[in-house]
């Protein structure tokens, strides 16, 4: 205890007051002079126990220095009514208080801590049983970064990976405007470190959205220069092996020149393992309605409409593509968009379709060819060539160990919601439905994808195909197995379903108009002012095990970034 | 707490014995009077009122001026001081014991004192603190069987017994009918006794360095009987912040001469200037006042001044060149001050005030009292 004593030093003693006494949830403390202490340090307060003495555990969320002037007009007469040179003969007294949130209690007794109890910094178990990590097994740990405090203590923070993958919660969000690529980082940080640490780790399958530049399109690739010696000692120290992904598979988009080229139309060609996606009318007929999500069709004739077609395109005993009827002659864009049903070339004007009226066949008819026409990437075609994949049948055919990256980069944000409505909906019904059976089927599939926002944009009242589908996987993905890793740089304009079913939040730099929106209501007002503070790379997480958002740092990712991205840490 | 639980023994034993008209709602506390310095100053130097010796000597001058300026001599050119003592007390008033036609008013009081020492860096930390716990009443006014009583039920509690009627410098003058009153001069002499232990006690640490400033008069008796001894003058300042108004000034002789009130005195005093040093007590003592802060920042002509004191052993003329470089020291302290929390801010030394609030501190609550420390 005497050796504990000196390596752990009393560094205040906790203060509770008239106007500001401690409670069950907080407790304040004072500071001996010299001490430096930090928000989102974790402190040992001394706590009364039936025998001996118990600790409880709490994170500084503040800290404020009070001096016994009343006013600041008491220091200003104090200096001699404003004179700012030369030093007063005696300081004026003064400390600066830390209030800190009780994380738990090691015996868990919650009375609050009295005055004038020993404080100080937690040790590394300490700061594990303050998270209660201690009470996680080892098999469902999931090391998630490192808690670096004021005193240079350093401890592994590990994630539930039954409240991260399901089945008690599961999804991840990332927020925040923290700094190029930081987001990202982490998020493969997380993703590299969850490969090598589960139990059932070969039974995983990941698929990545590529949505900038080729950030990772290089996923299986060492870093040019690897890794300082203190990453690989951070990454080390969670018990991680610093490498690239294995098993990776790349799906790069079509271009308009593609077809003479040879070339996608991607920022950067991986090394290896990649093929091109096209999307023709066979494979699209059955998303049209991901196609149109950012058209506004409050009466649902474009909805009815798509409805049309789709019955149509689709052979009425298979379920699978097969035009009959007067849809027989569709067998491409072109001709779905100048052809009969929706168009008549003899009288050069749109045609009505069931119940939806010849002016709204041909409104869809332009926001149509809009999309695949006029305005696309070239990721659509009238016939996939043989080499060019079918991007729903490769994400089908996802097997457990794999990584999926699939570059959108590239594309207009029509077809970025085309493609990654696609793969959540073939991602759901592999799990849902079809192929739930399979022996191969990964048993969780996660799915990263950045500015979210754009799938998922908070809509109080209209909702969209692309968001019915998020929501899908939101609320359902936790039991089926699926679960979605979104990223955004402002969270407040991402659907609050979608939000409210991600157990673990991650929260970076942050502007303080951002941190006083509603999604940000579950922090404490001081901690939403420490994340306006942080520096890039550092990052506010809050998961189901921890009682309060802590602050974590974790290592540059073991995979070769672009040059621009030097980022996390 | 463990005197408020003989206390209450006591009380408990005496409402058996003897008739109790006591406070209601229990103890109740005894406000100090703001003006209570300057009674004490009066009391302490009633005999003289007249001052007309400077006793400072100046080799540079024949006379010396009745007004010096003294520049403020800061802690980063001489920590000059480096020891502060202050005391408090808090006093209860309990009730009023009958005994036949006989009555007399109990107090219960704690009265403390502190010894500050500052550190290089201009922070302060505790060298000495002490509380004292007192239960006062009139001896005179009840038996001497119940007196006797009272010495039994206390002796082996650590409060001590104090008669109120008995004689002392501070108490004598300001009694009154009210029995009360007089209480509250009793009580004050215990804390200046404390005091007068403490500073005993922290003359080994003093030297020509390391000088002590002390909250009031020098002039009480076992003080000055402390700072007295020898022929050297002790590193010892006793700084008064309010003093008695009575006083007048003789200065020089003949035609030239003229007579000054304390306040034409104090008016004439300058920013950052003192005026000469006066004997008292036939130059046991010497006094002198300090302008502290500039009359402009302050609503009335003689606020911001002090007043000075040095217990003089050799009763000869102490040099200028000495009350000067203490002086301006003092000066320097006026940098901080507690403005917002005790009016006579513009007087207070910094120090003192801490020295003082710390003693505060470690009294009891008066909540705690009053419901601690009732008679059944």
């Amino acid at each position: 205890m005497n050796d504990k004593k000196k390596k752990n030093p009393i560094i205040g003693l906790s203060s509770a007051t008239v106007n500001k006494p401690n409670t069950s949830n907080e407790f304040c403390f004072w500071l001996a002079p010299e001490i430096i202490v930090n928000p989102f340090d974790i402190m040992e307060a001394e706590q009364v126990a039936e025998e001996g003495m118990s600790l409880t555990f709490g994170i500084i969320n503040d800290l404020e220095h009070i001096t016994d002037a009343p006013s600041h007009l008491s220091n200003f007469i104090s200096n001699d009514f404003g004179q700012v040179a030369g030093e007063p003969n005696t300081v004026r007294q003064g400390t600066t208080v830390a209030r800190a949130a009780v994380l738990s209690n090691d015996q868990s007794i919650y009375m609050p801590v009295m005055n004038d109890y020993s404080i100080r910094f937690a040790d590394e178990r300490g700061i594990q049983k303050a998270l209660g990590i201690d009470t996680i097994d080892e098999q469902y740990r999931v090391p998630a970064g490192l808690i670096e405090m004021s005193n240079k203590t350093r401890a592994v923070v590990f994630l539930d990976s039954r409240y991260l993958l399901g089945p008690e919660g599961a999804h991840l969000n990332i927020t925040g405007i923290s700094g190029l690529a930081t987001k990202t980082s982490y998020a493969m940080f997380l993703i590299q470190s969850i490969l090598q640490s589960v139990e059932y780790k070969d039974k995983i399958g990941v698929i990545i959205l590529n949505v900038k530049h080729g950030d990772l399109l290089t996923l299986d690739q060492p870093p040019d220069k690897g890794l300082s010696v203190k990453d690989h000692g951070d990454w080390e120290c969670m018990g991680l092996n610093p490498k690239p992904f294995d098993d990776v598979h790349y799906f790069l988009p079509e271009g308009k020149d593609s077809s003479t080229t040879g070339r996608p139309n991607s920022f950067r060609l991986p090394e290896r393992n990649w093929c091109r996606y096209a999307y023709s009318l066979e494979d699209t007929y059955q998303n049209l309605d991901l196609l149109l999500s950012n058209t506004l069709d409050p009466w649902e004739t474009i909805g009815a409409l798509i409805g049309e077609i789709t019955q149509g395109l689709s052979d009425p005993k298979t379920g699978l593509w097969g035009p009959y009827g007067k849809w027989i002659d569709v067998s491409d864009w072109l001709s779905l968009l100048n052809g009969p049903p929706l168009f008549d070339p003899d009288k050069g004007q749109a045609q009505r379709i069931g119940d939806v009226r010849a002016i709204s066949v041909a409104r869809f008819k332009r926001l149509l060819r809009r999309i695949v026409v006029t305005r696309q990437s070239g990721v659509f075609v009238d016939h996939r060539p043989k080499d060019v994949k079918n991007l729903r049948s490769e994400i089908a055919n996802i097997k457990g160990g794999q990584t999926l990256v699939v570059d959108i980069a590239t594309l207009t944000d029509d077809e970025q919601t085309l493609v990654f409505g696609d793969i959540l909906r073939t991602i759901h019904a592999l799990y849902a439905g079809e192929g739930s059976d399979r022996k191969d089927l990964p048993e969780k599939v996660i799915i990263f994808v950045d500015e979210l926002n754009k799938y998922a944009p908070l809509r109080e009242k209209q909702s969209s195909p692309i968001i019915e589908q998020v929501l899908d996987i939101a609320e359902r993905g936790r039991s089926l197995g699926v679960v979605l890793f979104g990223a955004e740089q402002f969270m407040s304009v991402v659907h609050q379903r979608v939000v409210g079913n991600c157990s673990t939040n991650v929260i970076g730099h942050s502007g303080s108009a951002e941190l006083s929106s509603y999604a940000y209501k579950f922090l404490d007002p001081a901690v939403k002012a420490n994340i306006s503070r942080l520096i890039k790379g550092d990052l506010v997480i809050s998961h189901p095990k921890f009682n309060q958002p802590i602050k974590i740092h974790f290592p540059y990712p073991a995979y070769k970034q672009p040059v621009y991205g030097q980022s996390g840490t | 707490m463990k005197a408020l639980t003989s206390m209450r023994g006591i009380l408990k034993n005496l409402s058996k014995q003897v008739e109790v008209l006591s406070a209601i709602g229990g103890a109740i506390q005894d406000l100090e009077h703001p003006d209570f310095e300057e009674r004490e100053d009066m009391a302490m130097n009633e005999e003289e009122k007249i001052f007309d010796a400077i006793h400072e000597y100046d080799p540079s001058v024949a006379n010396p001026p009745l007004f010096r300026f003294v520049q403020p001599l800061m802690r980063g050119q001489n920590h000059f001081y480096r020891y502060f003592l202050d005391g408090s007390f808090r006093s209860y008033f309990l009730g009023t014991m009958l005994e036949h036609e006989r009555e007399t008013p109990v107090l219960f009081a704690q009265v403390g004192a502190c010894l500050l020492h500052r550190k290089d860096d201009g922070s302060v930390c505790k060298i000495a603190l002490e509380v004292r716990n007192i239960l006062t009443l009139s001896k005179e006014r009840i038996s001497r069987t119940l007196w006797n009583h009272i010495e039994n039920l206390i002796e082996d509690s650590d409060i001590k017994l104090v008669d109120l009627t008995e004689q002392d410098i501070i108490s004598k003058k300001l009694a009154d009918f009210d029995l009360r009153n007089k209480a509250a001069g009793k009580i004050c002499y215990e804390m200046h006794l404390l005091e007068s232990e403490m500073i005993n006690k922290a003359l080994p640490y003093l030297s020509e360095e390391n000088w002590m400033i002390i909250d009031g008069s020098l002039l009480f008796s076992p003080t000055l009987y402390y700072l007295r001894g020898g022929e050297e003058t002790k590193p010892v300042v006793g700084v008064s912040k309010s003093f008695r108004k009575d006083p007048q000034f003789a200065y020089g002789r003949g035609p030239k001469g003229e007579r000054k009130s304390i306040f034409k005195l104090l008016s004439e005093l300058d920013f950052e200037h003192r005026t000469a040093a006066f004997k008292a007590r036939n130059g046991e003592v010497v006094f002198w006042y300090v302008r502290l802060r500039e009359q402009k920042h302050l609503d009335y002509p003689i606020m911001g001044i002090i007043k000075g004191e040095l217990a003089n052993p050799s009763k000869k003329p102490i040099p200028s060149e000495l009350l000067d470089i203490i002086s301006q020291a003092l000066v320097a302290e006026r940098s901080v001050t507690p403005h917002g929390q005790d009016r006579r801010w513009h007087v207070h030394l910094y120090p003192i005030f801490l020295a003082e609030c710390a003693v505060k501190e470690s009294l009891l609550r008066r909540e705690v009292v009053q419901q601690f420390l009732k008679w059944r």
